[in-house]
């Protein structure tokens, strides 16, 4: 007698028909791939925002899907996931917008590592310079960037500067920028309607500031600044061995250990032929007028 | 780098630990070293780089003393200590390791 078994029906699991209101299509941010599908209608016009930036003409290789779902009688009705698994849940999409820029900004540096030194630092471009800003949370890179957006400057990123290793040209990484509360008062032609829900953060597009994005990589930095707000201050440059301007690239390098020889001699190249200094911030206006000057001056010693 | 370091004695032969385990870019003068076993970032100052950089393997310490009293026109007995220090921090910071 001869037995034959049925593979075993894969166990019914009950998912719920979601009509999607809205879907990103295919969004980049360096090397993480991704897109974005949200259920409900309020909470797409929020997000959409937040990816708007990264839209790209498609993907190549692994890519990431975020969904928002929503259940209208659960105490927190909308719900982030990523690849399936639960990220977060909130009321409004300003509830899941840090959490979603967070995962984005994480698996950014998670997988372009192996490709790009990556630094903690904002960045910006012009007339051909390109002026990284590295430092540590609460700085001053992001406030910084935005006032030199603002006078006229592209944008390249407010959160990881990517640089080849090979040529050193800096890939943009045009996320939002998070602008924190206390710079609210500086941009003011910036505040998010009133109508829109109080979130921790403003999340401003470049062009909220009269700014571009760069449309393509960037020439490596001739310009590092080190940003650092100090309350009351007089805004100074103040200029930096090449080698302390080195060591403090090195800290601000994301998974610096991982590729450290490669990262090193990246580095090492940018500091050799920039301008290094500190720009110890009292006033944004003077600070953006101080980096103005570095960027004439720069612009002058290379022609 | 620790300041609490053996006296090495001019006989040795030091050598700088090879990459991966040690890192080094050269820049004004200055190396920036990182070790990779402890994960430590060195600064070295021009005098450090200088010894760091002489430590190649082929030359005892007192040939190096000797090479840089040359180079700086100064007695060897006067460079002799802060050389050997020098030595031995970047021996106990791990960047050199000393070859028999």
């Amino acid at each position: 007698m001869t037995i034959t078994t049925a593979a075993r029906p894969p166990k019914a699991v009950a998912v719920r028909p979601v009509q999607w209101a809205w879907r990103s299509g295919p969004c980049a941010a360096l090397d993480h791939a991704f897109d974005l599908k949200v259920e409900d209608p309020a909470v797409a016009a929020g997000l959409a925002r937040l990816v708007a930036p990264l839209r790209s003409g498609g993907h190549h290789g692994g890519v990431s899907h975020y969904e928002v779902r929503c259940e209208p009688e659960a105490q927190l009705p909308v719900t982030l996931y990523v690849d399936g698994e639960r990220l977060c849940s909130g009321r409004t999409a300003t509830d899941l917008s840090s959490r979603l820029t967070w995962h984005i900004n994480r698996s950014v540096i998670t997988r372009s590592t192996p490709h790009h030194v990556l630094l903690h630092a904002s960045a910006a471009t012009t007339g051909g310079l390109t002026i990284i800003l590295p430092a540590d949370m609460e700085s001053g890179k992001t406030t910084t960037v935005a006032g030199l957006l603002r006078n006229g400057f592209d944008y390249v990123t407010d959160e990881a500067v990517a640089i080849d290793p090979v040529h050193g040209w800096v890939t943009p990484f045009p996320k939002l920028l998070s602008l924190d509360q206390g710079s609210w008062p500086l941009f003011p032609e910036c505040a998010p309607h009133p109508a829109l829900p109080p979130g921790v953060q403003w999340y401003l597009t470049p062009q909220d500031l009269g700014a571009a994005v760069a449309a393509g990589p960037v020439a490596p930095p001739r310009l590092v600044v080190f940003p650092r707000y100090v309350a009351g201050s007089r805004t100074q440059i103040v200029p930096l061995p090449r080698a302390e301007a080195l060591h403090e690239l090195v800290r601000m390098t994301f998974g610096f250990p991982d590729h450290a020889g490669r990262n090193l001699r990246t580095l090492g190249a940018i500091a050799a032929r920039a301008t290094v200094a500190r720009l110890v911030i009292g006033s944004l206006d003077d600070a953006v007028g101080a980096v103005e000057e570095l960027v004439s001056m720069r612009i002058l010693e290379e022609l | 780098m620790s300041e609490n370091v053996s006296p090495l004695d001019p006989s040795v032969v030091l050598a700088r630990r090879p990459a991966p385990v040690v890192e080094w870019v050269e820049i004004e003068g200055e190396a920036v070293a990182w070790n990779a076993e402890d994960g430590a970032l060195h600064r070295l100052d021009p005098i450090a780089t200088l010894v760091f950089q002489l430590c190649d393997g082929t030359a005892t310490l007192g040939r190096t003393v000797a090479d840089l009293a040359d180079a700086f026109a100064q007695p060897a007995h006067q460079l002799e200590g802060d050389v050997l220090g020098c030595a031995g921090r970047l021996l106990d910071g791990g960047l050199l390791e000393v070859r028999s």
